[in-house]
């Protein structure tokens, strides 16, 4: 390449880069959708569309063919189980709406079908950012629906103040949402409750039991969770009741674990030497699987009365795989298929039509967090973003699958339901044991 | 809890994490031998194994134990075949892009799994014929962890057995420490590095079917272990079955007693730094050949 | 250079610097932002690891600390952004040396690991240090100043660009490039030479990674963002590596053609969203099986066809 010729080769080189800058203006504009809206005269509408009132628009103002709704999901990489069930679950709400045409718009007086578009951030918290950017500034979206988890809907929302695109995320630790105490933007809510909510949940379910004479008092707590914002609040939850209630609690571990670790033993003696009874702890599925396994190893497993994963315990795959020696742990959630809520039933059948994925509580998350931000954009009566965003604020939807069947915004774009606490029963069943007014059973302690 | 019966169990830890990782690290070690290169592929070998035993578990019953057995002559075929088709013209031009293959081929690998198996991690263990519990010296440990100590002895000694004392093993060594010396002697060492390759591929491969019997599969299932494999191969300076084991034993000792007395979060880091001390300081490793 | 090299330079620049005035070409800037900084990564990583061919796959250590420290000067202590840009520039270059000096003793497939090893290291030191590294796991939303447009980061990042490519070509015809050209070579023979193997590679890997954390800085101007997981750890630094790899290891265009060709291959597979890495997987293993020298290497093929099937000159 040092001699005579590699002034030719650099010729095609150049040539190559000009070929290329073409081609990748092309490609783009091939790859953006059609800006909304489309500056055509409307075609009549459909017999079922309601006639145009007075204050209808007059026939020159465009009308969008679709409402363009965006979401970036981990469906490949590390989260990748997460981003699967969220995605099903926006395409399954999205279909039963475009199914009768669409969403209502009162603006245009038609119904005008959802366009969702779902892209991959590979589990990458770099190209979430730079998706969530592409939605928000080229494909223009109206709206967007949730990422998997803190770790990306933080990086998220930033773009989503930044660009001022209503943002309906559903996550579960406060520093996405609130900064210094205050809430960060007009644009951002969240459609479940805090993670450190169901930390005090926990442990006020905890206290009831040491009153009653069910658990020891002081209950050892071992505290063990993942480095992530979510364990974070966890533990700030978990932390704020041992102070509100003293001498009821005494966090003797208090531990933190990377992603992807696989031996536990040395944890779990640390725990057992410093007298632990009871163990509470917010770590990824894998790792709680091996965790649990190592365990039940060591015969801990029926020697401490408490045991929670906190939102996990419930899944398929470690119900399937530890089955009696799962029984007994108890964790949160706000969707299950114990409570009798009619809503909750035809979820679950049609969704088992669509998907092969056992029904989890991410499933009817995904499918709530479409339905109502859907909801908002009919309540706006119309495409534009502040008004979604208003109408976000104050709307009130019924027969939501969680529990108390109502969801509303409070200031600080966050709601309030109760976490329910289920605990897992033999046979691959479960209660609901918290809240008092919900709950179907009393706790009972491992090892009785 | 008495401190005689942690130091025991921790003691017994030990030993159990030692023979894992050694166990992983064998094919990575004698690939690393004779290519010279840090096998990324490993990882993608182990996951394939692991979601082996458990297909098989899952739909036919069979068990670990005996897919790894069943194991040798697929992964063989398919370790020889990857290294005489795809790396082999090109691991005599440039270590660093075989590198990159590899990785290439570990991403459609663990995407394939992906797509195949889902996230959802996959796990075996407890319903196995042995996973009860036992009573060793007063500490409980389950009856698996015995199982795949018995198959580390066994492998380690095949293992061993077959680089030392056979001729097949003598030429891989050989092409190993100078390939062309070994060529004079007769070697081919074309032949000999697609079926040392396809030997590493089998050991990274039983390992995963045998690690199922403790450890749940999900399609990022190697990742953890493979960095670990590099540590302890470099520490072991390549191609020694007594290297290896000695080094797994300092890296499960470390493992073992700083997840105890220090914050467990940061074992990684810990192993991590190690691997750069012993890169800077002594590069060869410990033991040489 | 040659004057019609000269013309084309020039023609591309004035190309590049009125695309911001074309009006609804937001969403092309957008684009090219993520294009020049993919460029001016695999230029830089090419200094080191095409030019005097130490394969580093760390070099994430070196774009995370330009972002960590922008952040902490510019967002934290709230300096001017030039002056944070430069110290960020300053601090990796120190970092290059510290690490440069034992690391770069090793040869080939070590130094590799090594680096990787590093990158991950610092990964995971940042994610559970949010004393040192600001945020620690959940990272740093940055707040840009009032009126900030995509479009002031656009020219940050290609002038950003043009002095990486032009360091590149420097170093590429100058002694020192000569020098790693021998190293890259056998590193024996050119100790034999009289060449300090251990200098040229330091003196490299300064450069190299000043390019590399200077990117970093310019890249929070427009993501807003930093995390140990979205800079450090080995996704990152293969990415640069893989860039220049398609365009051409080694080469002054490599990077660049890279550079382009991977964004575009990246918003192309944006459509497929559940086949989208084993395409990807496919593509590389692809390219280094049948022409691993890259898209120059190609250029080069054809070049070879062109004169010997039609006798050309």
């Amino acid at each position: 390449m040092y001699s005579k010729g590699a002034f030719k080769t650099s010729y095609i080189a150049i040539a190559v880069i000009v070929i290329i800058v073409i081609a990748a203006i092309a490609i783009y504009f091939t790859t953006i959708p059609a800006p909304a809206p489309t500056p055509t005269t409307p075609t009549p509408t459909t017999p079922t569309t309601p006639p145009q009132t007075s204050q209808s628009p007059t026939p020159t103002i465009p009308i969008p063919k679709t409402i363009k709704v965006g979401a970036v999901v981990c469906l490949t990489g590390t989260n990748a189980r997460y981003g699967q069930y969220y995605a099903t679950a926006y395409k399954l709400a999205a279909d039963e709406i475009n199914k009768d045409g669409g969403i209502y718009i009162k603006e245009y007086g038609r119904k005008i079908p959802i366009e969702l578009v779902i892209l991959d951030d590979e589990s990458d918290r770099e190209k979430t950012v730079k998706l969530v950017e592409y939605l928000c500034t080229e494909v223009k979206v109206v709206a967007l629906l949730s990422g998997c988890g803190t770790p990306f809907i933080y990086p998220q929302s930033s773009v989503a103040i930044r660009e001022k695109v209503p943002y309906l995320t559903a996550v579960i630790s406060t520093e996405t949402l609130l900064e210094g105490g205050k809430r960060k933007s007009p644009y951002l809510f969240s459609m479940l409750v805090m993670i450190d909510v169901l930390a005090r949940n926990m442990m006020d379910l905890l206290k009831e039991n040491i009153d009653k004479g069910v658990l020891p008092k002081p209950l050892k707590i071992a505290n063990i969770w993942e480095n992530t914002p979510h364990g974070l609040d966890w533990r700030r939850g978990i932390y704020e009741k041992v102070l509100e209630y003293p001498g009821y609690f005494e966090v003797v571990v208090d531990e933190s674990v990377e992603v992807g670790a696989t031996e536990f033993r040395p944890l779990l003696l640390k725990i057992e030497a410093a007298g632990a009874n009871a163990l509470m702890v917010d770590i990824r599925l894998t790792e709680m699987m091996s965790m649990h396994r190592q365990l039940v190893e060591m015969g801990i497993y029926g020697k401490y009365p408490v045991i929670t994963y906190g939102a996990r315990g419930g899944e398929k795959t470690f119900r399937d795989e530890f089955k009696s020696k799962s029984d007994y742990v108890i964790w949160g959630t706000f969707f299950s298929d114990r409570l009798p809520y009619p809503q909750i039933k035809s979820f679950i059948e049609r969704w088992k039509k669509v998907s092969d994925l056992p029904v989890e509580w991410y499933a009817a998350v995904g499918y709530e967090n479409a339905r109502i931000m859907f909801k908002a954009i009919e309540a706006a009566g119309s495409l534009d973003r502040d008004k979604i965003r208003d109408a976000l604020q104050n709307i009130v939807v019924e027969d939501v699958m969680f529990p108390g069947q109502k969801i509303s915004f409070d200031e600080f774009g966050m709601v309030h339901y109760p976490y329910l606490i289920v605990q897992n029963v033999p046979e691959g069943q479960t209660r609901i044991i918290y809240p008092p007014e919900l709950s179907e059973a009393t706790f009972i302690p491992i090892g009785k | 809890m008495l401190v005689d019966g942690l130091i025991y169990s921790l003691f017994l830890h030990f030993i159990f994490l030692s023979s894992t990782y050694a166990l992983m690290t064998y094919g990575m070690a004698l690939i690393c031998g004779i290519m010279r290169i840090i096998n990324v592929l490993h990882a993608g070998f182990i996951m394939f194994g692991g979601y082996f035993a458990y297909t098989l578990f899952i739909y036919f019953g069979i068990d670990p134990l005996l897919s790894s057995i069943i194991l040798i002559p697929i992964a063989f075929i398919l370790g020889f075949s990857i290294h005489r088709v795809l790396l082999a013209r090109l691991a005599s031009i440039s270590m660093q892009m075989t590198l990159l293959l590899l990785f290439a081929i570990w991403l459609i690998a663990q995407n394939l799994a992906l797509l195949v198996f889902t996230a959802d991690p996959r796990m075996i263990a407890s319903r196995l014929p042995y996973a009860f519990e036992i009573y060793l010296g007063g500490v409980s440990i389950s009856f698996q962890r015995i199982v795949l100590l018995a198959s580390f002895i066994l492998i380690s000694f095949s293992t061993y057995i077959l680089l030392n004392r056979t001729m097949l093993g003598k030429a891989i060594r050989g092409t190993s420490q100078d390939e062309e010396a070994a060529s004079y002697c007769g070697v081919n060492t074309k032949l000999i590095k697609d079926i040392a390759f396809g030997i590493g591929t089998v050991l990274a491969s039983m390992f995963g079917a045998l690690a199922t019997v403790l450890y749940p599969i999900d399609p990022f299932f190697g990742t953890v272990f493979q960095f670990k494999a590099f540590v302890i191969t470099v520490l072991a300076g390549m191609e020694s079955i007594i290297g290896v084991i000695v080094a797994s034993m300092m890296i499960g000792a470390i493992e073992s007693v700083a997840g105890f007395y220090l914050k467990f979060g940061l074992l990684d880091i810990v192993t991590y730094m190690l691997l750069l001390v012993i890169l800077i300081i002594r590069p060869q490793g410990l033991f040489k050949g | 250079m040659k004057s019609i090299y000269r013309i084309l330079v020039i023609i591309s620049l004035v190309i590049m610097v009125s695309i911001p005035k074309i009006s609804g070409a937001d969403g092309i800037v957008r684009y090219l932002l993520w294009v020049l900084l993919i460029i001016t990564l695999s230029s830089g990583w090419n200094i080191i690891g095409g030019y005097a061919g130490q394969f580093s796959l760390g070099h994430s250590v070196f774009y995370g600390i330009g972002a960590y420290i922008f952040v902490l000067f510019f967002h934290s202590f709230k300096i001017h952004w030039a002056l944070s840009f430069f110290i960020a520039g300053v601090f990796s270059v120190i970092t290059s040396i510290i690490v440069g000096v034992p690391t770069l003793r090793l040869r080939g497939g070590y130094f590799a690991v090594g680096t990787l090893t590093l990158s991950e290291v610092m990964r995971v030191w940042a994610n559970n240090a949010p004393e040192v590294f600001k945020g620690g796991v959940t990272g740093v939303a940055v707040t840009l100043p009032e009126g900030w447009s995509p479009i002031y980061s656009y020219y940050l990042m290609l002038s950003l660009t043009v002095v990486s490519v032009a360091i590149s070509y420097f170093v590429k015809n100058s002694t020192l490039g000569l020098k790693l050209r021998a190293i890259k070579d056998d590193e024996d023979a050119a100790e034999g030479l009289g060449i300090n193997v251990l200098r040229c590679k330091v003196a490299a890997l300064m450069l190299s990674s000043l390019i590399v954390s200077l990117a970093g800085a310019a890249q929070i101007t427009f993501t807003a963002y930093v995390s140990p997981d979205s800079v450090f750890g080995v996704k990152r630094s293969l990415e640069m590596v893989l860039a220049c790899l398609l365009g051409g290891l080694g080469t002054l265009y490599g990077p660049i053609i890279g550079g382009a060709l991977f964004e575009i291959l990246a918003r192309i597979l944006w459509g497929f969203p559940h086949l989208h890495l084993l395409i990807y997987g496919g593509i590389i293993a692809t390219l280094i099986v049948f022409e691993p020298r890259g898209v120059i290497g190609i250029a080069d093929r054809i070049r070879h066809i062109l004169k010997s099937r039609l006798f050309l000159r």
